[in-house]
């Protein structure tokens, strides 16, 4: 029988000791669909568990190994994937009612790509209903109910990548692929006390996985460490013709090496101190603490402020407006109406009220704002931040803004420069890390955002950082 | 730990100050209403003291106008689907599309300005 330890062990110590045949990843998988169907039912993290074609994949991963045919580091390494992307024969839901029995034929190319790589693929992971591509207004807002905060069950682990966010905090995988349209690694990632990476718009095919705002839609991995979240990258990142926004063979390719802590010169890194309108002292304190921590292993750290512009409004619009061609027959069906969410089963109605030039309009103003935000990258390596502005929220708790608007005083506020925004709207790569715990003991995250196709700079930041702390290596007593 | 101001903003941006366009949303909100919408209003029974409710302080006549004309057209279109609880919500949906909208015409584009909406030739096969 395994030790609890194993469960979190980083994936890449898991392959090197699967490699060196101290693990058996026969056993190892076996463990972790036991904990799956347990824990993960506790936390509803799973959609369904892939537990045939996991054991299946396992057992071949074990006799290539003996054979010595060893494909690489997460060769009979499990992992879950985000129920967005397709699998061959098996539900992919997009977290959905009227998705809940919609299956396809084939898989997505991050599938393929896992399958060469020898991983084992434990089951589909929970998530909010479409993305949240129609809107939500609370965790509650999926097909299999509201994902349970490892950390305290009464707590929401944020969306939409929901369940990845909990499996990963739980032990139930050594990592899970999530997916980030604006913000859906990043905060479950913070929430959940994990390491979340959001790619480079373009670095990962989304061929196979359903679109919510085809100009922003990335996937990416979720993990116990950066130096995971490099790894996974490593094996997922590269040109697909079959997704139109792929990023070119011959642009800036992703190179491991170059995420070692030690590869590059001293990073110089910007503190912004401007992204929220209202934080918790904690939280920023648990950022600034982490400046010192940058400033020991070598690095210049800087206060600095992002320059203004209406970057949340931007992504927020051109979800709106993306989605709604999206999920066009969702909405003019009227199925739309069978979501769980009631924001999610109207928010459609109002988004084909866009018009063309309001599209346009908003397309126009984005490569000003990305030269806004590319710019500071001219000063910066990197810019740090509290990736959110609190810890975990309670489950059941109630949007604030839904009170006062059903009262009529809502004003409209926004954090136009929150930094989940601008690299989502932008493209630009951004990581979440575990830096600190409020005082209900729930996990504070720091984000690290970088240069477009810059992955490598934000995955070796995050690799220095956690080589000097090991609050990515603390996890929730279950 | 350093202190550094923020950055200048690039040229390329300094003459799209939302105070220029202050100037043009404040204008707008001067034009006399769209007749035409006005009348789809009446043909769908809206008028302010119901679903609507009154114009928030924060947006111009012109936009609460537009707000009202796509409220309008949801009802022409999918009324007979909505609970007054959803028209409502759909209500507040609109108003706050519209605030965000208000934030991003106050960039004033070009003509020449690119769009991120760009076609990408690809020769291979």
């Amino acid at each position: 029988m395994l030790t609890q330890e194993i469960y979190f062990m980083p994936a890449r110590r898991l392959g090197e000791l699967i490699r060196t045949g101290q693990l058996s990843p026969v056993e190892l998988t076996q463990g972790y669909l036991e904990r799956a169907r347990t824990i993960g039912k506790r936390l509803n993290a799973f959609v369904t568990l892939t537990a045939d074609l996991a054991l299946r994949q396992a057992a071949q991963a074990e006799a290539e190994i003996k054979a010595g045919n060893y494909r690489g580091p997460l060769h009979g390494v499990p992992y879950a994937v985000k129920d967005l992307v397709t699998v061959k024969g098996y539900p992919t839901t997009w977290g959905a009612v009227p998705y809940a029995h919609q299956s396809f034929d084939y898989d997505a190319t991050v599938i393929e790509r896992m399958n060469a790589a020898g991983a084992v693929l434990l089951g589909k992971a929970a998530m909010i209903e479409l993305a949240g591509g129609l809107g939500y207004s609370s965790g509650e807002a999926s097909l299999t109910g509201p994902a349970r905060n490892p950390w305290n069950p009464e707590c929401w682990t944020c969306g939409s990548s929901s369940g990845s966010g909990a499996i990963v905090a739980a032990g139930l995988a050594p990592w899970a692929l999530g997916s980030d349209t604006r913000g859906s690694i990043l905060c479950p990632s913070s929430w959940c006390g994990v390491s979340g990476l959001r790619p480079s718009f373009g670095r990962v095919s989304r061929y196979g996985s359903m679109a919510i705002a085809y100009s922003m839609d990335k996937l990416g991995p979720m993990a116990r460490t950066a130096e995971d979240c490099a790894l996974v990258l490593s094996v997922i990142a590269g040109h697909d013709p079959l997704d139109h926004d792929s990023i070119p063979s011959d642009a800036a390719p992703f190179v491991y090496q170059d995420t070692e802590p030690d590869s590059g010169a001293p990073l110089r890194i910007g503190r912004l101190m401007n992204v929220y309108s209202e934080s918790d002292p904690e939280a920023e304190k648990a950022v600034d603490q982490a400046c010192k921590v940058f400033e020991s292993a070598g690095a210049t750290v800087e206060r600095c402020e992002f320059p203004d512009g209406p970057f949340e409004e931007a992504a927020e619009l051109t979800i709106l407006m993306e989605a709604a061609s999206a999920f066009e027959h969702l909405i003019q069906s009227g199925d739309c109406n069978t979501l769980v969410d009631p924001v999610g089963r109207v928010n459609g109605y109002a988004s084909e009220q866009f018009s063309a030039p309001d599209y346009l309009h908003v397309q126009r103003v984005r490569p000003m704002l990305q030269r806004l935000a590319d710019g500071m990258f001219d000063r910066y390596s990197v810019l740090i931040s509290a990736t959110e502005p609190t810890a975990a929220q309670p489950l059941l708790a109630k949007d604030p803004d839904e009170d006062q608007a059903t009262k009529g005083a809502r004003k409209f506020r926004m954090d136009r420069r929150a930094p989940d925004g601008v690299s989502s709207l932008c493209g630009l790569p951004a990581i979440n890390v575990p830096c600190g715990f409020s005082q209900k003991h729930m996990p504070f995250g720091m984000q690290i955002m970088g240069r477009a196709l810059q992955d490598a700079v934000v995955l070796r930041a995050a690799r220095i950082y956690q080589s000097k702390t090991d609050w990515h290596l603390q996890h929730p007593s279950l | 730990m350093q202190t550094q101001a923020t950055p200048e903003v690039p040229e390329l941006l300094s003459r799209r100050v939302f105070s220029r366009h202050a100037m043009v949303a404040a204008s707008l909100g001067l034009l006399p209403l769209n007749p035409i919408a006005e009348q789809t209003h009446a043909a769908h029974g809206l008028d302010n003291s119901s679903v609507l409710g009154d114009k928030p302080e924060d947006l111009s006549a012109s936009e609460w106008e537009e707000v009202r004309t796509r409220y309008a057209n949801v009802l022409r279109i999918y009324g007979a689907r909505l609970s007054p609880e959803q028209k409502q919500r759909i209500v507040r949906i609109l108003t706050e599309n519209e605030h965000m909208l208000s934030s991003i015409r106050a960039f004033i584009v070009q003509n020449g300005d690119p769009s991120a909406c760009t076609l990408r030739v690809d020769a291979s096969k």
